[in-house]
């Protein structure tokens, strides 16, 4: 939660709602091989916004989304709850896909981070997770991998 | 026009109508407007200008703010009274769960109703007055719920507390000092110092478990148990015959497999044992050889600790590996440095950095390191002029998350 400071008070409720609201996530259909949803993030992504990121994609999941891009070029910011974030919806889209060869099984990633900002970069090198995500630094080029 | 047969008995279920007479009823049937509203359509927003309330007479409707629901109406319930009578902001956001039929009733409506007939102003004030009613027996509910809560988590803040250490290690030579301050009742951030005395070596830790609250104090406490229990292996295996056992007497002790088996049993541990959870450490782990000032430690994906002294700084602990708790095997380095007389180590969170002023600036770690230099004389001097500092910058804003330094000074 980012708290805004502006400690206003509405109805003798503390307003908390507007602190949650920061982070904008726009979502869109792209279409490679497969159907591939697209999430575009502008502002930050940390303590107060991670679970919007992930309650918003859990809802994609259940109308059926199998393949995500994460657009990071807009996040302003990154906490360690926003990798969270990102941990929990990489696991939420897990499958194990079969190869087709002799049954073995093989992880196949269904997220894709699309050009992180350096801030968020800066992050994700903190964290040594880099090798841990997919990152994509073109569009095209992340829905085709799919 | 509605059917008024129909509208009648809709407002006869209600509690906030449902006693007037029926020549009222009738009145009132006759200003209604029905609305259809799809499922998702959101009535009004919270801090929106309100009017007028509405009746449901169809479907199902939730009230809240945001993610956070505090109730469902369905049929025959009422909602926006309040702000249809007085004007005021709406103080909850309503959205439609399913089709949904609403029967409006606008202030103005309302108002000329009350004012051409004394019964329908006693139909609303009484109605208001039911609804105040449930109110207040809801309200002393939710304090008892509130208070058994607070209970709860006073409970585990004074257990998570017994997860620090309650005296910090005393060394000839050196001075350690740490600062922990929780953002709520539990928290996710932990510290530790401990004294390997088998060799003489002093275990240092900090971390930081991603997420704040309950959930993060979960595994605060397991990440730091088994930090400590791992590094401290030798100790706990000698625990009972130390008396007798002579120091040194145990096998070669080695700073690097200690630090790689410590933290790597526990990334492994967490990972394979709790990995649906997806919580995950950024930690500090060092081993001080307080003889020769050699440091020896891994960085798991934490803020990097700095070393200061006269000079300013000496250097900078960056990461060696992931942090801890994502994957299973992932590789730790160990890096090594030197504390020589008159060099100050300095460990913090992110809560330091990431302080947040009233106008949402952050304090910046670059102010950390800045704080450190200026005031490297003395290891508590040092926290306590940080925490000052902090303060005086945060200053009417929230502390949001938690605040946490170790601080260890080798003395000149």
């Amino acid at each position: 939660m980012r708290w805004s400071g502006d400690g206003r008070l509405r109805q003798g409720i503390a307003s908390m709602s507007s602190m949650s609201t920061d982070l904008q996530i726009d979502v869109s259909e792209q279409q490679g091989s497969v159907p591939v949803t697209l999430l575009r993030l502008d502002g930050p992504l940390d303590a107060s916004t991670h679970t919007a990121l992930e309650s918003k994609v859990a809802e994609l999941v259940e109308q059926g989304t199998r393949n995500l891009i994460l657009d990071l070029s807009r996040v302003s910011y990154m906490g360690s709850a926003g990798f969270f974030a990102i941990q929990t919806i990489i696991k939420l889209l897990r499958s194990d896909a079969e190869s087709g060869h002799g049954g073995a099984v093989e992880e196949v990633s269904h997220v894709k981070l699309l050009a992180p900002s350096d801030e968020v970069m800066k992050v994700i090198r903190r964290l040594g997770v880099e090798d841990y995500l997919d990152i994509r630094t073109d569009l095209g080029a992340a829905v085709a991998s799919f | 026009m509605p059917n008024t047969e129909e509208v009648k008995n809709i407002l006869r279920t209600t509690d906030f109508l449902g006693g007037a007479p029926d020549a009222m009823l009738d009145r009132i049937a006759g200003v209604l407007e029905r609305q259809e509203v799809a499922a998702g359509h959101v009535v009004f927003e919270k801090g929106d200008t309100g009017t007028s309330m509405y009746i449901i007479a169809r479907g199902r409707v939730r009230v809240h703010d945001g993610d956070l629901v505090f109730k469902h109406l369905s049929c025959g319930e009422v909602f926006g009274e309040m702000a249809a009578l007085d004007s005021d902001v709406r103080t909850a956001s309503i959205t439609a769960e399913e089709d949904t039929a609403l029967y409006r009733l606008d202030q103005r409506s309302l108002y000329a109703l009350m004012a051409k007939h004394p019964t329908a102003a006693r139909t609303v004030i009484q109605g208001m007055c039911k609804k105040q009613r449930s109110m207040a027996r809801d309200v002393t509910e939710h304090s008892f719920r509130v208070r058994a809560l607070e209970r709860e988590l006073e409970i585990g803040r004074r257990i998570q507390s017994s997860f620090l250490p309650e005296v910090l290690p005393q060394i000839s030579g050196w001075e350690i000092a740490a600062f922990f301050r929780a953002a709520r009742e539990v928290a996710g951030d932990f510290y530790d110092a401990f004294e390997l005395r088998d060799d003489g070596h002093v275990g240092l830790v900090i971390g930081d478990v991603c997420d704040k609250g309950v959930g993060a104090a979960l595994f605060m406490t397991l990440f730091r148990s088994l930090i400590r229990a791992l590094s401290m292996g030798g100790d706990f295996m000698h625990w009972s015959s130390r008396a007798s056992a002579a120091p040194g007497a145990a096998t070669a002790f080695c700073a690097e497999d200690t630090l790689r088996r410590s933290v790597t049993l526990t990334n492994n541990y967490v990972a394979n044992t709790h990995g649906s959870t997806n919580m995950f450490a950024s930690l500090f782990l060092g081993l001080l050889e307080p003889r020769s000032g050699v440091l020896s430690y891994i960085n798991a994906g934490h803020e990097a600790p700095v070393i200061v002294n006269a000079a300013g700084v000496k250097a900078r602990l960056a990461p060696t590996g992931a942090v801890v708790g994502i994957m299973a095997d992932m590789g730790y380095e160990v890096g090594q440095t030197q504390l020589d007389p008159g060099d100050t180590f300095v460990a913090f969170t992110d809560g330091v950095p990431e302080a947040l002023d009233a106008g949402g600036s952050p304090y910046t770690e670059e102010r950390v390191i800045a704080l450190a230099e200026a005031s490297h004389q003395s290891a508590t001097g040092l926290l306590e002029e940080v925490v000052a500092k902090l303060d005086a910058f945060i200053g009417s804003a929230s502390q949001f998350d938690d605040i946490t330094l170790l601080s260890v000074r080798r003395e000149e």
